[in-house]
């Protein structure tokens, strides 16, 4: 019982407070779609956390857990502070768009939501955790959270338990991992149900994100998107896994329906945060690393097609490197070598 | 375009005849391979190979359905309206090859655009009013409940249904192969493990890492290839030097490699045995 409390209550502050801050920030650059932007931002504050305590744990190592906490936790109070005024608007919208999209029946599709995220909750306590790869990276995520240091090693072997994590990969999967297992030690055994079922979640969180963001398009569109979406087998059959691979795609999707949204945005504030997104993804698996990649190419060759001015370009590599793939860089020169080692 | 809407029903019909060909070459004609890895992941064949694998990002039916490979068609079409979508089209395809023939291991990888492609689908069809036709989105979207019913009920449920009655018995029970390891087993016990990651979750007992398919063991300054150069015996006698009592391996990795299996036949003696999972002490 105490961990589907805990569970819900970390869920709350996850998934519900933290990306209120970011939604209100996204909502800048999206026209007449809250719902698009808070969906958008539910599955964004956990990797943002993961990112934060990655380079904490780079360049403030060994200090206590509280340290981190009390700072990721105040990095969404400064962002929540500085949009106080916006806050409260972008709530109101939100209920208001909520309420003309679904009617009558407003009452009945937020309870219905609330019983998603409950029978998610017990799932996640109730799913066996099978999956070989993740094992991998939650162990790897537990070794981060004893030694709450992050080096960039040749070997990344563990001398007490003789583990080696052959992984090619970012931090910020194996640091969701630390991240449930340092708050959840204040409260009980440190556990893992966050991490067991964090697929699950992404996995609504993606098609949360589809639905509201083609609801603009047309209701119909959306419907059917939801639907094919659902039936397709991968999607039902990954979701049901413990695996990074919805985080990643959510992030390569919130990347790609933000760029759609503004092709033509020029302004600094978008593309920083564009491109962090596109940093968030890349970090989560090298194959969204060498995708973004392409995916900076091609916006980068808009940008000069259109006569763009050159600075914008370098601003999006540094968002891009800063939101995650300067892991890459890091790996390649100081660490395991990434995909180059021999 | 309009010629597509007069003659939709059969170009939905043309389209279901070969996906009816790809679904039962690549998941009910049997081939014969000896690559067990290959033969789990379904490519142990030339046509799955290329089908799953390689351009599984457009053909592998069973995960991503049944009009994944639309996306060529479609980009064509779209490509011919604007020359940066033509680029984008490009680029696209470059990647998709690029994951084929890197990933084509793991469907996994393929995966990453199947929600982009059927959003594409989707708006295409939509964008061409031909979802207008209520009776085209009926059949639309029925033609995806229904593979994915058919795929759910041949090949989930059975998986799943194995998958965690195994772990049920390998994790909670009270007789499972982590609680014999930790209960019985020294604590200055060295093991080998076999690319089980499960057994550093579960366990409190130091392991070296080692992996029967690459021959690679794992230390804190280098990677030794255990059975490249050495006989048996010198396998036996560097396992001894690094003080390792016992092996930790799945019965199936096993058949990765036959060195590896000889090895264990042959120099150690199982001690105990949960379905696939096993321990064995070196003789």
């Amino acid at each position: 019982m105490l961990n589907f409390l805990t569970l819900l209550i970390s869920y709350f502050i996850l998934f519900i407070l933290f990306p209120l801050p970011i939604a209100v920030f996204l909502n800048r650059y999206i026209k007449n779609n809250f719902l698009f932007s808070f969906a958008a931002s539910i599955g964004l504050a956990l990797p943002v956390s993961a990112l934060l305590l990655n380079y904490l744990l780079i360049f403030f190592p060994h200090f206590p857990k509280s340290f981190y906490l009390g700072i990721i936790l105040s990095f969404f109070l400064v962002v929540s502070i500085i949009q106080k005024n916006e806050f409260k608007l972008f709530l109101n919208s939100l209920f208001i768009e909520f309420k003309l999209l679904f009617g009558k029946y407003s009452l009945l599709c937020f309870l219905l939501l609330i019983v998603a995220v409950f029978l998610q909750v017990s799932y996640s306590i109730l799913k066996p955790f099978t999956e070989h790869d993740s094992f991998e990276y939650a162990i790897q995520g537990r070794i981060f959270a004893k030694e709450l240091s992050i080096e960039y090693l040749k070997n990344r072997y563990d001398i007490n338990s003789g583990f080696y994590y052959v992984g090619l990969h970012g931090y910020i999967y194996p640091l969701i991992y630390s991240l449930e297992n340092i708050y959840t030690s204040y409260f009980l055994k440190p556990s893992d149900f966050l991490f067991r079922g964090l697929n699950t979640f992404y996995s609504f969180f993606i098609l949360l994100m589809t639905v509201s963001y083609l609801k603009n398009k047309s209701i119909k569109l959306a419907l059917v998107s939801l639907l094919i979406i659902v039936f397709t087998y991968s999607f039902i059959f990954t979701a049901l896994q413990t695996s990074l691979d919805h985080l990643r795609i959510f992030l390569l999707l919130v990347f790609l329906f933000f760029w759609k949204e503004n092709f033509n945005e020029t302004k600094i504030g978008f593309i920083l945060l564009l491109f962090i997104i596109l940093g968030l993804s890349a970090n989560i698996h090298s194959l969204n690393m060498i995708i973004a990649c392409f995916l900076l190419f091609a916006w980068s060759i808009y940008q000069l097609i259109n006569k763009k001015p050159l600075h914008l370009i370098i601003v999006a590599c540094f968002a891009f490197l800063f939101g995650g793939s300067f892991h890459y860089l890091l790996d390649t020169f100081f660490g395991t070598g990434w995909i180059f080692k021999l | 375009m309009e010629k597509l809407k007069k003659n939709i029903w059969l170009v939905l019909i043309s389209i279901l005849l070969v996906d009816f060909v790809l679904i039962y070459f690549q998941n009910f004609y049997n081939y014969s391979s000896n690559n067990i890895d290959y033969v789990n992941r379904g490519i142990e064949s030339n046509f799955k190979i290329i089908t799953n694998g390689y351009l599984g990002i457009f053909f592998n039916v069973k995960y991503f359905g049944l009009f994944s490979w639309l996306i060529i068609p479609i980009g064509i079409y779209y490509s011919k309206k604007n020359k940066y979508y033509f680029f984008l089209f490009i680029l696209f395809l470059i990647i998709a090859l690029i994951i084929g023939f890197l990933g084509y291991i793991n469907f996994r990888y393929a995966y990453t655009f199947t929600i982009p492609i059927q959003l594409i689908i989707a708006y295409f069809l939509f964008s061409n009013n031909l979802f207008s036709d209520k009776n085209f989105t009926l059949v639309f979207v029925f033609l995806y409940l229904a593979h994915f019913v058919f795929f759910v009920s041949i090949d989930m449920i059975p998986k799943y249904y194995n998958r965690i009655q195994s772990n049920l018995n390998t994790t909670s029970n009270k007789k499972s192969i982590y609680k014999y390891i930790d209960e019985n087993i020294k604590s200055d016990s060295v093991f080998l493990v076999n690319n089980i990651p499960q057994f550093y979750y579960y366990t409190k007992r130091f392991g070296y890492f080692y992996w029967c398919k690459d021959d690679e063991l794992f230390t804190n300054d280098k990677r030794i290839k255990l059975f490249n150069t050495q006989n048996l015996n010198s396998v036996h006698k560097e396992l001894k030097q690094l003080k390792v009592n016992y092996i930790f391996s799945d019965t199936l990795f096993n058949m990765y490699s036959s060195s590896f299996h000889k090895y264990l036949r042959n120099y150690t003696k199982p001690i105990y045995r949960q379905e696939r999972l096993v321990v064995y002490q070196l003789k």
